[in-house]
Formats: structure tokens, C-alpha cells, sequence
């Protein structure tokens, strides 16, 4: 049985955000916020994603200024670091909040 | 993929990176090592008891307090292996970062040290200026924190307690529980030193190492974690 406060709050569905939601999205930046910087191999082996399907994912979340991406060489090696902003921190959180509250509700709505 | 298993995929996910990015067996078998290549320094022809005139040693070897025959000796040694396991376990963290693609934050880490450095060398001279200036005015309470610090500081251990407060801060930056039990461990050794010093079982006669038994424990701590560390990971990455 759902509370009034339940019924009145907005459903938590409402709170996610369609550029951090989607699950390799979300992957890359729970990745980055556990390290000062990841390498991109790294992101790419572990999600296993090819590297162009990556590289769209990194572009989003870079132009949404949720990571920041610096290209450079090791030795001969080119190397790209790819590090989390305050800005993707935050926006990480609010999602992590929101799928917790979605599933909450749901074991609510099941537990009624 | 519903949202519990979207959940349980990321706390996966962060679990498999703390994991890789772990590389915290080398600057404890490091720190191990420093620590016992000191304890010859340690030996020393008079007890607790004997009174000596104060050393006027330098500044800089202000981390070897002044209480034991080789204290300039055991600060300007400290000194030198402090920059070095500090500056080495960063070159180390680095090199890890690029081998596996994951790179630990040092920051707080090399903070601790050149605070941790620092701080031991003003401790000297702002312990020598509370004794003179206003021990009078010293309150119970801080009298018992000051009195282990100044306890270390003229047994030359306050180099250990720079490495434990180095060990906790590294816990808190890998999230390890093994590093956290290490610190602990480390700083009951301190303590029990102290405890040892102002009453050593020996009696009268306090033996030439009476002084080395305060150095190696945390030496065998260090080198216990690290080797215990060293396998894991090794056994986790096979």
C-alpha cells in the first residue's frame, strides 16, 4: 500500500538523466569516479565495447562536461586518460540516488 | 537490465577497479625494508637510565630525537629514507597506472609525507619550547598527548609514526581493509615501545639491542602486510 507522501512524490524515474542513464554511460563514469584517471583501454576491456562504440560514448559525456579527456604519449605510446568532473561526480550521484529510490519503490509496490 | 541488476553491475564494476588499481605491497615491503636496514642504528651502549649530555645535533637530523648514542645518525638516515620511500612509492603508484590503465590519487598520500616530514623536524624545538616556556600553563589532557609524542621523538621512532599516519592515509585513498589493520597494528607497536622503554623487563641491565627491540616489530609488520598483499595479488591475478 503506497503512503500519500508516496503517491504526491514525484516517481524517481523522473530524476534520470537520459545522458548518464544509459548503461555504458553509466559504467564509464562509475569507472572513472573509483580512479584519478582511467586509460582508455582499460575503459574499453573492461566494458567490453569496441573502440569507435567507446569513443561515441566518451564524446557525450564529454560534451556534456561530465569527463574530461587528455590525449599524450607515453614514450612512443599515445595514451588517453580519461578523468571524471565535479560536474559527473555529481551527476552520478543524483543517478545512483534515483536507481536506488526506483528500486525502493519497487520492492515497496511488490512488498503491498 | 532492470535497475537492481543496473546496481549490482556498477558496485561490480567498482569492485574490479579498486581491485586493479590496488598496489599497495610495494611501499609496505619498501617501508619493511627501510625500516629494518635501521635497526643497527638502534644499538646503543647505555639503558634508558644513563643520563646524557643533550646532543646539539642539526636541525635536519632533528628526526633521530636526541636521547640514543646514534640519534644524529638515526635522523639524518630517517630523513634520507622518508624522501626516498615516499618519493618511491610514488614513482611506483605511477608506474602501476600505466601498466594496468588505472591511476590511484597520490595527492593525499605525498601531502602526508612532506607533512608528516615537516612535522616531525618542528617537533623538536616546539616540544623543547612548551617544556621550557609554558609547561605550567600545559593542561592535564595535553600533557598526555605530548608526552608519548616526546617519548618517540628522543627514541627516534617519530619517523615509524610518519610512516603509520602514510599506511592510514593510503588505506583511506585504496579503500583497503589490510592497510587500515596495518596502521593499527603499527601504531600499537609505537605505544607498546613507549611503554617498554619506561619500564624494560630487563632490569638493570639493559642489553646493547634493548633499543632495536622498538624498531623491529613495526619492521616485521611492514614486511608481514607486504608480503601478505604481495601474494594476494599475485594470487588474484593468476
Amino acid at each position: 500500500m503506497t503512503t500519500p507522501a508516496d503517491s504526491t512524490s514525484p516517481h524517481p524515474t523522473n530524476a534520470l538523466d537520459d545522458t548518464v542513464h544509459q548503461r555504458h554511460r553509466l559504467g564509464i563514469l562509475t569507472i572513472c569516479a573509483e580512479a584519478e584517471r582511467v586509460e582508455f583501454t582499460y575503459l574499453r576491456d573492461t566494458l567490453s565495447l569496441t573502440g569507435g562504440n567507446l569513443s561515441r560514448h566518451l564524446a557525450v559525456l564529454e560534451e556534456a562536461h561530465l569527463i574530461e579527456v587528455t590525449k599524450g604519449h607515453e614514450g612512443r605510446r599515445p595514451r588517453t586518460w580519461i578523468a571524471i568532473t565535479a560536474v559527473g561526480r555529481a551527476a552520478l550521484a543524483a543517478e545512483l540516488a534515483a536507481l536506488e529510490a526506483l528500486v525502493l519503490r519497487h520492492r515497496r509496490t511488490s512488498d503491498a | 537490465m532492470s535497475s537492481e541488476a543496473l546496481l549490482d553491475h556498477l558496485k561490480g564494476l567498482r569492485r574490479t577497479v579498486r581491485h586493479d588499481r590496488q598496489a599497495y605491497a610495494v611501499p609496505l615491503l619498501l617501508f619493511g625494508v627501510l625500516t629494518l636496514a635501521a635497526a643497527p642504528l638502534y644499538l646503543d651502549s647505555e639503558g634508558p637510565d644513563a643520563l646524557r649530555a643533550a646532543q646539539q645535533n642539526p636541525a635536519l637530523a632533528g628526526l633521530g630525537g636526541d636521547l640514543l648514542q646514534n640519534s644524529a645518525a638515526i635522523g639524518w638516515y630517517w630523513l634520507a629514507a622518508l624522501i626516498l620511500g615516499y618519493l618511491g612509492t610514488l614513482w611506483w603508484y605511477r608506474r602501476h597506472a600505466l601498466a594496468v590503465g588505472v591511476q590511484t590519487s597520490t595527492r593525499k598520500y605525498l601531502q602526508a609525507g612532506v607533512a608528516g616530514v615537516l612535522g616531525g623536524l618542528a617537533l623538536g624545538p616546539v616540544l623543547q619550547f612548551l617544556a621550557v616556556n609554558t609547561y605550567t600553563s600545559v593542561s592535564e589532557a595535553a600533557r598526555r598527548i605530548l608526552f608519548p609524542l616526546y617519548a618517540l621523538l628522543s627514541l627516534g621512532l617519530i619517523p615509524i609514526l610518519v610512516i603509520t599516519i602514510g599506511v592510514l592515509v593510503l588505506a583511506r585513498v585504496e579503500r583497503s581493509r589490510l592497510l587500515a589493520l596495518t596502521a593499527g597494528i603499527l601504531a600499537v607497536t609505537l605505544a607498546a615501545a613507549v611503554i617498554y622503554v619506561n619500564a624494560p623487563p630487563f632490569g638493570d641491565t639493559f642489553p646493547r639491542w634493548g633499543y632495536v627491540l622498538t624498531v623491529l616489530p613495526p619492521a616485521a609488520v611492514l614486511l608481514t602486510t607486504g608480503i601478505i598483499a604481495a601474494v594476494r595479488t599475485r594470487r588474484t591475478h593468476t
